[in-house]
């Protein structure tokens, strides 16, 4: 999906053909994807039918469950179905809990929302200016400090860190709650397990991008007229430097949507990510399509958000 | 009226006089554009000797002060205009910085901003104040940065092949206004190029540069007239007097400047070198009214 530039001022599309231009690949993206987890939930080996009636029912109840689910009917007739659905926005009935899926999406979606905004507000607001100040101490102490902590923050397994966090805070300090949620006081360790990393990530971008803008002619020309090395840092360079920041944060904030997996398990954080591996677990057949449908929407949406940031920040990526 | 001395140094002297254009030629890898970051102390290396303006010698300042210096005692114009415009910045925002950061207020940098791009002939510049520099073409680009070197009148600009990034209509205007500006203002300008075209249609004293070192000082016409230097004479070669002749292109190319060849370092592409050309590094001498830097000077 690329970006609407400018030729000499001219936009190349125009902001609503851009829009629909959008919608139409996002359409077409989505149908892909459902298909594709369509096949891949059902190629996992295990019968959801069997799941659903335990171990010690006879064939019978199986067969009588599996006609219930409709999954009795060629593969083909059960694909067109889910389609028909999906173009109505009914995400159908999950096995495993006999109330729409949608419903289950929405009661899990908050929390998800949630914990990804306070962990990558978290992340930003502390990410760019250390990468900021990693970059104009380039070679200091301080430099050497803030890269030792990104390559560490990227490289520790966010399980590992969210146990440690756990054995400090919960186990030592008994300050803060293992698990669960309801209070703030639940957001915090899994806000900072995620924020942790996110931050790593977002320390090593900025510096990179800053002493990749410092290096920029524009840069030579502002020290020409006068300029102090701070004012070149703070109105020159920064905002150059912030474009492909802003990416990777949309991308990162977008795969936090679809729920941290790991950290919702560790901190038994009620979230989509929690749902999608339960729901995997007992073959729930249209809990996974539903979720990661929703999931893959959210993802989508963010992206296009982080384009239309970018017109914001960059001048040439321009919509009008 | 007092002419003031503008000094660098690069094993050589060369001054510059007050209102007067001086070009540095060469080819590319000569060493031309570090001279001319170094002049004002922009060059990432460390320089030594004396950059003297009004007898104010540039590498004794210190940050602060240099900072101080440059845009309103010393500016450049570089080759790339499309580079050396912020991107995400308004044209107008950059030029008003060098009256800001010089300590105009906003009103005043706007005024003199608006004035300075009628100047350099800009059409409709109210409204390109608030444009972005991708909306405007190279030409245009060019003469923002021109703009903004002579915004606060200094005392030496430094123009760094100012038009070899532009079309050859472009590359005639741009001259034409470099002219113009170093007339009416009175400005001494630096121009660097590799085209000695260029370095006639605006200057009057000429510096050949070659491996870092100066290798030819004088005025342009008696250069013109009889290249002494016989680097001097590979490059007047180079220019096409007429469709017949053909272009002799001088074989090989400038040395490695981190291992220079002993001796006279033009002396592996030189037709006239001798043993002591390839031994002994000859000096400056004065010859008339220019400097040239030959063993063999008066015999060829």
């Amino acid at each position: 999906m690329g970006l609407c530039y400018t030729v000499g001022g001219k936009p190349v599309l125009s902001a609503l053909k851009y829009f629909f231009y959008r919608l139409l690949t996002l359409a077409i993206t989505l149908i892909g994807l459902v298909t594709l987890i369509f096949i891949l939930i059902r190629s996992i080996p295990g019968d959801p039918a069997r799941v659903l009636a335990g171990m010690m029912a006879s064939e019978e109840d199986v067969n009588l469950i599996r006609e219930q689910l409709g999954l009795n009917q060629p593969i083909y007739i059960q694909y067109f179905i889910y389609l028909k659905n999906l173009f109505t926005l009914n995400l159908g009935i999950s096995f495993r809990t006999d109330s729409p899926v949608i419903n289950e999406i929405f009661a899990r979606l908050p929390n998800t929302l949630l914990l990804a905004v306070t962990s990558t507000c978290t992340a930003v607001i502390f990410g760019i200016p250390l990468g900021v100040i990693a970059a104009s101490k380039k070679g200091g102490k301080l430099d050497f400090l803030l890269s030792t902590f990104s390559i560490a923050g990227i490289s520790l397994p966010i399980y590992w860190l969210g146990l440690i966090l756990i054995l400090i805070f919960s186990v030592e300090l008994r300050i803060l709650p293992a698990g669960g949620s309801g209070t703030p006081m639940h957001l915090i360790l899994p806000t900072l397990t995620i924020a942790l990393y996110l931050m790593a990530f977002i320390v090593k971008i900025t510096k990179a991008s800053v002493i990749d803008s410092m290096e920029k002619n524009y840069v030579i020309t502002a020290k020409s007229k006068g300029l102090s090395e701070r004012t070149i840092l703070y109105k020159h360079v920064l905002k150059n430097a912030l474009i492909p920041v802003v990416t990777i944060i949309g991308l990162q904030f977008g795969a936090l949507l679809g729920g941290a997996v790991i950290t919702e398990t560790i901190f038994a954080w009620p979230g989509l990510g929690r749902l999608i591996v339960d729901s995997i677990n007992s073959r729930d057949y249209p809990m996974v399509q539903g979720s990661i449908f929703i999931f893959a929407l959210l993802y989508a949406l963010v992206n296009l958000a982080t384009d239309i940031l970018y017109t914001f920040i960059d001048p040439r990526v321009r919509l009008k | 009226m007092e002419s003031r001395i503008i000094r660098a140094v690069d094993g050589i002297d060369f001054t510059v006089r007050e209102g007067d254009c001086f070009a540095i030629v060469g080819e590319s890898g000569s060493g031309k554009s570090t001279l001319g970051l170094s002049l004002i102390r922009l060059c990432p290396g460390d320089v030594s000797g004396e950059i003297l303006i009004d007898g104010v010698n540039l590498l004794k300042l210190s940050e602060d002060e240099i900072r101080k210096f440059r845009g309103s005692k010393i500016s450049i114009i570089f080759q790339e205009p499309s580079s050396a415009l912020n991107p995400v910045m308004k044209v107008g925002d950059q030029l008003m910085e060098v009256f800001t950061v010089h300590g105009y207020s906003k009103s005043e940098a706007y005024q003199k901003s608006l004035q300075l791009l009628k100047t350099v002939g800009i059409p409709e510049a109210e409204k390109r104040m608030q444009t972005y520099p991708h909306q405007l073409s190279g030409g245009m680009k060019q003469r923002v940065i021109i703009a903004m070197a002579i915004a606060l009148n200094p005392r030496l600009v430094i123009a760094d092949e100012p038009t070899s990034a532009l079309d050859v209509t472009i590359q005639a205007q741009i001259l034409n206004l470099l002219k113009n500006l170093s007339q009416s203002y009175g400005l001494s300008t630096i121009l660097i190029t590799h085209d000695m075209g260029v370095a006639a249609e605006l200057c009057n004293r000429i510096g050949i540069m070659y491996a870092g070192k100066m290798v030819e000082i004088g005025p342009l016409n008696s250069i013109f007239a009889i290249p002494l230097h016989p680097y001097t004479r590979a490059l007047m070669s180079c220019i096409p007097r007429s469709l017949k002749e053909n272009l002799k292109p001088l074989p090989g190319h400038v040395p490695d400047l981190s291992n220079p060849p002993k001796g006279c370092r033009f002396h592996p592409r030189c037709p006239y070198a001798k043993e002591v050309c390839t031994l002994e590094e000859p000096n400056l001498e004065k010859i008339d009214d220019r400097l040239v830097s030959c063993h063999r000077v008066g015999e060829i």
